[in-house]
This record gives structure tokens, sequence and C-alpha cells, in this order.
């Protein structure tokens, strides 16, 4: 055994260095016979006896040495390595044609590599948490609310307590909480969870402790865990800060641990982290309330199935029993289902657009060996002629494609890296969890299957072709003849046309994009974007709201924040350049964020909750409307008058009178925004009387409606207007704090922070700021996730249309070379440029206008899976797709009238004289 | 005429081992006039069958080479034996006595009484 490893050992070191050990050999058998001759004559022949005789006895000189050489190294390796020497001999001999090769090979390999990285990180890659298979999200999904996929906390507390099918069922949403004392006040975003939340998804902290379920009550749920970012920057990583005390709205909150550095949970960017615990009286901890989202973890050997009909049975039973959330059910989703949703569908249609560059890159690398096959037809026959075996050929031909490949792979790999890290930078806010997303192992091995499949593959068919052909045939013909490879031609064309098709589908996609954003960019949202600034102003509860009162629902409780809020606007609105000041809860484009239900007294009174009528609310101070530049339609806005003792007014928007009111005028009608007791079921009534919430004669606050308001989209520039009602912020009968200031300025509106910061800070000094901005840029960035899709399917598109006039190109202009003599005796015999240019612009001409035909087919076909991406633009819009024809018709009719116009320069002499 | 050959290389190398052992160090060309030699004219190979063994001989560690010069003034390679060269032949003498001991037995029966 030892001496067989010892032998191969040998004959692998024995493929270095092999021609010197050739030599070697040959000195040694020129010995041999020189002695063996010596003999011959000593023994009496003649010289050319004895030479003879010599070599007759050794038995064929070159046959020893081939035995020899076997024996020597590896044959198959030895071979290997010389196809390979050959192929890159090959290559370094016309750099020109190398070079596209590569050049094509590597955008489309490049291009692959980076969408299935994004593919591998988004969809196929395990999410970051431990078992992450058994983590499911858990949606609350109906009609009769704004938001579909909320849940309110007395439902999470009673799906926990009685599931039987999870190990974990945890909840989380997300608030800015204000972090003071020591440094300056920062406005922090924080993830208030169930304190199972990180054990569920098993992610242990870095330092300190998790939260424990002692956490939960109220009282004990001051403490927090930190974010590693947050550490670092705010607290310079010191490993003291656990156990410390922190200010957190105005409370000492402990710390008790921190987070390892690499948690990320959805795209939130949280740095905080607290545990969620209610006040026993407090509000929010009712069927009134709904902003909880959840996760959950599967027992072990329960079906997501199981688990959805578990907390359906929950679910229907606190419907039944309470009457409230009618016509909901649970929607359980494997959580990184619900994380990719948005972007599945963009992806894959990226995936299925990078695909196609792909294979137009690799019909044109078939194009280019084919055509260089066609030009070695001379050296291929001649090589089987001298005793070549055809499969030896064939392997050849394949090693320098796969080879080309190889090296296109390579390159590709390289482009990818760097565009990774700037898909990275483009989209941050687009995918989630881009800050994970890389080349790894299993791109690698992905990006070098793709090569190797291409270079096989292509190299393939022009290989087979070539060594197909009739030896004699080959060698008798000249080089141009005007008959050859026929069916070499027919391919050749064969691929260009698919190239062509290809194309059009790719840039018919990306043309739809384009007019997509556009129109999103261009749809009345009902406010004007230019020259208003926007700001974020949280006020900490504990200061601004009386919370006794609160509690008890009463209106007084928000006085200070409506105080606040007044002498802030009043104040703003004397800085020089601003020409209109007012606030809201809820800014447009970020989302509908605070649904309701409205009563109409003009009509009878619904029975129960079933009978009432969504809308969204709103609470609106100072001169919002034209801070904003939304039209009144009808009445009038609010004004400074409408405080808390005078009427109570509304202002409606037109969706609602369309909806509710038929289109009729709705000045002077009576609403209410909250059910009076008779349409509330009993036992809601029944358990908030006996706690004091609300007196036994309670009565919803009445509005008297003003005005009607132009639509606004609250919701994103693609959604429609919901119906929507404003109250005036000194007199809704439920308050907040969480206010954005709307600044209308003359001229640039970022030019007034600083005063407006100063007249904040006049009013209070510890009241940070957060999220200013242009409402200009907040627009823009709703339309960020399309405007990038449409960048990267354009950029595709280009180098799809690239490519397709590069093949176009190639295949017209060897087309052009192989029909010189033809067009040499055409023009002997009388032919014009005109009629030259005409004879080949035909053939380019034929093979683009049936490209441009399948192609059409192909994108009235695919363009359907777009269908979701697409705003106000159908899946077969005719302007773009007459002007995608238009445009690669030309591209490719410019990319065949080149060589087109090289025909036209033969001159008929040379071109018969030359063979 | 497979397993011929297997049976011829592993004679052909156990003729080459002997002679070297025999003869001292030696050239392919003498090693390979040696063995017809020896084997009295009976055994006529191809000269050119002998390298590749040599090669095979000397990667499996049984014998060593060295370029050297010959009787007449000529450069060639020389080969001799290793430790484990001589060690193998020895072995494979004594194997082969064995075998042939056994196989008389078989072959010629009339021993028996």
């Amino acid at each position: 055994m030892r001496k067989r490893l010892r032998v191969w050992l040998r004959r692998l070191a024995g493929l270095v260095g092999g021609d010197r050990r050739d030599r070697e050999f040959d000195l040694e058998l020129d010995a041999h016979l020189q002695m063996h001759i010596d003999d011959n004559v000593r023994a009496g022949m003649t010289i050319d006896e004895a030479r003879r005789g010599a070599r007759l006895k050794l038995g064929g000189v070159e046959q020893t040495k081939e035995q020899y050489r076997d024996r020597r190294g590896v044959p198959w390796i030895d071979a290997a390595f010389k196809d390979v020497r050959f192929a890159l001999r090959l290559m370094a001999r016309s750099p020109g044609f190398t070079a596209v090769v590569l050049v094509t090979l590597a955008i489309g390999i490049g291009a692959n590599t980076v969408m299935f990285s994004v593919v591998n990180t988004l969809l196929l890659r395990p999410l970051p948490y431990a078992d992450p298979a058994q983590l499911l999200s858990i949606e609350t999904v109906g009609v009769t609310r704004g938001q579909a996929e909320m849940t309110s906390p007395p439902d999470f507390y009673a799906y926990r307590a009685k599931n039987r099918t999870l190990d974990h069922l945890e909840a989380f949403y997300i608030r800015p909480f204000n972090l003071t004392g020591g440094q300056d006040p920062e406005r922090v975003s924080t993830l208030i969870v169930s304190p199972g939340f990180f054990s569920a998804l098993g992610i242990p902290p870095a330092l300190g402790r998790s939260f424990v379920a002692g956490d939960e009550p109220w009282g004990s749920h001051r403490v927090t865990l930190l974010s590693d970012g947050l550490w670092r920057r705010r607290f310079g990583a010191d490993p003291n800060i656990v156990g410390q005390r922190l200010t957190i709205n105005g409370e000492p909150y402990v710390v008790v641990g921190i987070l390892p550095p690499k948690f990320s949970f959805f795209s939130i960017d949280a740095q905080m982290f607290v545990p969620m615990a209610f006040a026993p009286d407090d509000n929010l901890n009712s069927h009134s309330n709904y902003f909880l989202r959840m996760i959950g973890r599967l027992k072990p050997g329960v079906t997501r199935e199981q688990a959805a009909a578990d907390l359906n049975r929950l679910s229907e039973a606190i419907i039944a029993e309470q009457h409230v959330n009618v016509g909901t059910a649970l929607a359980v989703t494997p959580l990184r289902d619900a994380l990719v949703r948005d972007v599945r569908q963009a992806v894959l249609v990226m995936l299925g657009a990078v695909g196609f560059v792909l294979l137009i890159a690799c019909a044109n690398l078939a194009n280019l060996l084919l055509a260089r096959a066609a030009v070695r037809r001379r050296e291929v026959a001649v090589r089987l002629a001298i005793g070549a075996t055809r499969a030896r050929l064939v392997r050849q031909f394949l090693t320098e494609s796969v080879l080309l490949a190889a090296a296109g792979g390579v390159a590709g790999l390289g482009l990818a890296y760097v565009s990774v890290d700037a898909l990275n930078l483009l989209s941050q806010r687009v995918l989630p969890r881009s800050q994970d997303v890389h080349v790894d192992p299993a791109v690698l091995v992905f990006t070098f299957g793709v090569a190797a499949v291409t270079g096989i593959l292509c190299g393939l068919v022009p290989a087979l072709h070539s060594v197909a052909t009739e030896v004699t045939d080959d060698l008798k013909d000249g080089t141009r003849s005007a008959s050859d490879g026929k069916a070499r031609h027919r391919l050749r064309t064969a691929l260009v046309v698919a190239e062509v098709a290809l194309s059009l589908v790719l840039l018919v996609g990306a043309g739809l994009m384009v007019k997509s954003v556009y129109r999103l960019l261009h749809v009345d949202a009902g406010f004007e974007t230019s020259g208003v600034l926007t700001m974020q102003i949280n006020l900490p509860p504990e200061k601004y709201v009386d919370l006794a009162l609160d509690r008890r629902l009463s209106p007084l409780a928000y006085e200070r924040s409506v105080g606040f809020f007044r002498e802030v606007i009043g104040r703003v609105r004397s800085v020089p350049g601003v020409r209109a000041a007012g606030a809201i809860n809820g800014l447009p484009l970020l989302g509908e964020v605070w649904g309701k239900y409205i009563v109409f007294y003009d009509r009878p009174l619904p029975a129960d909750m079933k009978g009432l009528s969504p809308i969204q609310y709103r609470v609106v101070a100072g001169d919002y409307f034209r801070a904003l530049g939304i039209r009144i339609r009808s009445g009038r806005a609010f004004t400074d008058r409408d405080t808390r003792e005078a009427p109570k007014v509304v202002i409606v928007n037109r969706e609602l009178v369309r909806r509710y009111w038929n289109d009729q005028d709705p000045i002077g009608k009576v609403v209410s925004v909250n059910p009076p007791l008779s349409v509330l079921p009993k036992s809601v009534v029944d358990e908030a009387i006996k706690s004091a919430r609300i007196p036994p004669d309670y009565q919803p606050d009445k509005f008297t409606v003003v005005g009607v308001a132009d639509d606004v989209l609250y919701g994103g520039l693609s959604r429609s207007a919901l119906p929507l009602v404003y109250a005036p912020y000194a007199q809704g009968s439920e308050g907040t704090t969480n206010m954005f200031l709307t600044v209308r300025t003359d001229g640039e509106p970022l030019s007034v922070v600083g005063a407006i910061r100063e007249q904040i800070r006049q009013v209070d000094r510890d009241q940070p700021v957060a999220s200013i901005q242009p409402m200009a840029a907040r627009v823009s960035a709703s339309v960020s996730q399309p405007r990038v899709q449409m960048n990267v399917l354009g950029a595709f598109a280009a180098l799809a249309i690239l490519l397709a006039a590069i093949g176009i190109y190639g295949v017209m202009s060897y087309s052009v070379t192989q029909r010189t003599r033809e067009i040499g005796i055409r023009m002997a015999l009388g032919a014009g440029r005109r009629d030259v240019l005409g004879l080949v612009l035909r053939q380019g001409l034929t093979m683009i206008a049936v490209g441009v035909a399948v192609g059409l087919a192909g994108a009235m076909l695919m363009t359907r899976v777009m269908r979701t991406l697409l705003f106000g633009v159908s899946t077969t819009d005719p302007m773009v797709f007459v002007a995608i024809v238009v445009l690669l018709s030309a591209t490719a009719c410019l990319a065949s009238y080149l060589p087109a116009r090289r025909a036209t320069g033969v001159d008929p002499l040379v071109a018969l004289r030359d063979e | 005429m497979a397993d011929r050959a297997d049976v011829w290389q592993g004679t052909l190398a156990l003729m080459v081992l002997k002679t070297l052992e025999t003869m001292g160090p030696l050239h392919g060309y003498g090693i390979a006039r040696r063995i017809e030699q020896t084997s009295g004219d009976l055994l006529i190979i191809n000269y050119g069958t002998l390298y590749p063994q040599l090669l095979k001989l000397e990667q499996e560690g049984s014998i060593e080479s060295e370029w050297g010069i010959s009787d007449n003034n000529r450069k060639a390679k020389f080969y001799r034996l290793t430790n484990a060269g001589r060690q193998q032949v020895h072995e494979e003498t004594r194997e082969w006595e064995q075998t042939t001991a056994i196989l008389d037995r078989f072959l010629s029966p009339k021993e028996q009484s």
C-alpha cells in the first residue's frame, strides 16, 4: 500500500517539470542507442546496419518515449494541462475577441451573483434566530378597521394565556422615547416588547440579563435593554452601565442588559427595548386601541395549521363574548414570509430580469464561439486528418469555452463584490436585512456553477458542430465559400433573434417601471409638496398629560400639551420666512395611523358595533391646512377661536362626504367619533361604568361639521383616500402627545430650522425635536422602493440592450466578411452601393423584425408577473410598448448598419482576388 | 493478454533487480543485454519495454539513478539497488522458489508414493 502511495506521489510530482524530464529521457535513450550501435559495429555490422538494428531492438523510439511519458506523470492531467495551455495561447492571440467575451460574461454572471445574493439572504438563508423555522408572525386581518394587522392588548393577553400550541407568543410595538439626563436629550426609537420576546427569538443578551416575567407588572417595568449601537455611541461601551439608571420619558429606568451587536428585527431600527406594561386603568389596554404586532414560536411537533386553528378558536370566542373585533380573524404565517412579503414579488421579478441578462450574455458567447469555430474549420479538418480523435477535439474546444467562462466568472464575482456594497448603500431602507446581504459561499458555488454550465453549453454546440463536418469538404473549400456553414448561420441568426426578443421583454419591464414611478410622483396627493418643512415633536406624557385625568377619559388631561403646541405654533408664526404653521398627529404618506368609527345623528343609530362606519381620525392645530396647502372645498378651516370651551367642530374630507352622505353638503350636520352607549356591547358598558371610567350617563362628544377638505393621501401615494375626520387638537376627546409640526416657508424650508428650534427651546428647553425634513423629502422617500426597482430593472435592461447590440453587430459583421466574395461579384456585375447596402441590411432587419415580434408576444405574457409592482400603468400599456419597440429597433438597426456600410466599401477587385 | 503482461511485468522487475544485485550499478542498455544473456537468449524482449519498468521501480523506491560515464566513455544513466530493493530481491526470490516448489509437486505428481 505504501508503495502505491509513493508511486502516485512521484507521478503527481512528475507533472511538474515534465519538459525537463522528457529531455533527460531523450538523452538516456540517445546514450542507449549509441551504446548499442557501438556494440553492433564492434560485432561487425556496418554503421547503417548497426543503427537500424539498434532501433529495431529498442522497439520504436517514439513509442518508448510515449510509454515513458505516460508512466512519468498522470496522462489525463497532462492532456488537460496541454489543452489549457493551448487555449490560453489562443485567447492571447485574439485579445479583442477574448475581451468582448470576458466583459459579456462578467456582466451576465456578476449581475446574477448579486441578485442571487439578495435572493439568498431574503428568501433562502434562515433568519438569524434560534430554530427560525418554528417562528411565526401572527396578525389580525379583516376589513372593518383601517389598520388590518394590529392587535389590542387584551386580545394579546388572552391569546397568550389560553393558547395550547405555542411555546411563546410575544407582542411588540415601536414608539419614540425621550432619553434625557447627562447628555443632550435624545429621541430614541424604542421597541416595547412582552418579556419573553428575546427568548422567543433565542437571542441571549451580550451583557447583563434579558427581560423576565417579573418585569411585566406595572411598577416593575422600568427596566431597559440597550442596543449595541446605542451602548457604544452614547455610553462609550462602558460595561458598568448595566445596573445604572437612565431617565426615559422623565422616569428612572434601570439598564439590565446590552444586546449583541448583530441583532436586528425586521428593518426596525430600535435602539432601546423596554417591557410592555400598562397601568391598571390605562386606556391603551382596551379594545379601543389596536397597535400590537405579534410573533410566536410553535411547540415542537405542532404544525402552523394547528396553531392557526387554536388561535382562531380563541379569537372567535372573544368576538362572540365581547362583541368586538367583529369580522376579523388571525392569520398565522412563517416569520420570514411576513418579513419579505412586501419585497418578495419585486425580488423575484428582478431575479427573472437578471436571468434574462445572463441568457443574452450566453447567446452572445455562443455566437462568438460559433464564429470562431467557423474560422478554425480548416485547422479542425487538418487535425482530424492527422489522427486526432473527435473526442479529443471536442474536449479541447470545451476547455477553451470553460476557461473563458471561468475567467468571466471570476471577473463577474469581482464585479459582484463591488456591486453588493453599492446595492446595500442604495437600498438601505428598501430591502429588509440589507446589511446581511453579502457574497457568501453558496453564492460562490452558484457563480461557478453558472460559469461552468455557461461554458459547457456555449462551447458544446459549436464544438460538436465543428467536428461533425466532413473532413474532405473543409480541406477542399476555400475559406470564403458563400454556401458554407448554412446550418451554422441559421443557428447564429436564431441566437440573435432570441437575444432581441429577450431584450425587448426586459426593456418593456423597465419601461413600465419608469412610467409607474412617474405616475406615482405625479399623483395628486392633495397637498403642496414643495416649500413645506416638517418635524416631529413627541412630548413626554409625564410632563404634559395629567395621567389621572386621562384614565378617567377627561378632556382636561391634555391641557398642557394643547398649551405647548399653541404657544410653539404662535411663536413659529412670527419667525421671518414662515407663511403658515400648524401641526397634525399623522402626516400624509406616513400611514393610516388612527382608525375610529363615526356616528351620524341625521339617521337612525346602528343597533350594534357592526353597523358603525369606519373612518380615519386626525387632530390638527394651528393653520395646518394652509401650511400644507390643502384646499378647503366648502365651509371653513379651524381657527384659534376653536378652543376647548367653544362649540365642538370637525372638518371632514370629500371621500367621507361621498361615501356616507352621497355627496350632499354636510355643513351643519352633527356627528360623533365615539360610539354612544347604546351601540356598545352591554358587558363592556357595564365594566366601564363599574370601574368608573365613564359615568352612567356618558354621551360621546357631538361635533358639528364646519368644513370639507380635499382628499389627502395619508396612506401613501399608491393608496386611495379613506374617509377622514379632522378635529381641533384642543377639542379632541382623546389626546395624543406626538405631533408633527408643519410649516410653510418662503423659500428653502430648511433655512428656518434654526429659528424654529430656538422658539421651541424657549418654550421647553428639554424638548427634543426629531425627523426634521422638508415634505418633499418625505414624498421622495415614499417612492424609494419603486424607484430602486426601476433603477435596477433599468440597469438590467440597459445591459441587455448593449449585449444584444453587440450580438447583432457581431453576427452582421461576420456575415459581411463571409459574403465578401459574393458582394465583390455582385458589384463587379454592376450592383451599386445602395444595392449592396440593401442586400446586407435586409438580412439584419429580418432578424430584428422576427426578434421584435417574438419579444412582443413574450412581453405581453410576462409583464403580467409585474402587476403588483406597478401603479397607474397596465401591464400592456401601449405607449410603453411602442416606445420600447422603437428604441430597440433603432438600436438594432444601427448595430447592423455599421457592418452593412463596411460591405459597401468592398473593393470588388480585392474581394475576387482573395481566397 | 492482460494477465500475461502483468506477470511479465512482475518477472521483468525481479530480473532487473537481480541483475543489479549481481552486477552492481548498471545502465539501461547494460541491464537489457545482461537479462538477454542470462536467460540464455530464450527471452527476446524489446529493449524499450525496460525503461517504463525502470521508471516504475524507481518510483517504488527499489532502485535509484544517477548519471555517470560508461565503459566506452559515454554519458549514461546508471541504476543501482536501494536497501529496500535489496530486501525486495531476497523476499521475491524466496517467494518464487516456494511457488515453483509447490507447482512442481502439482505438475509432476509421480513423486508421490
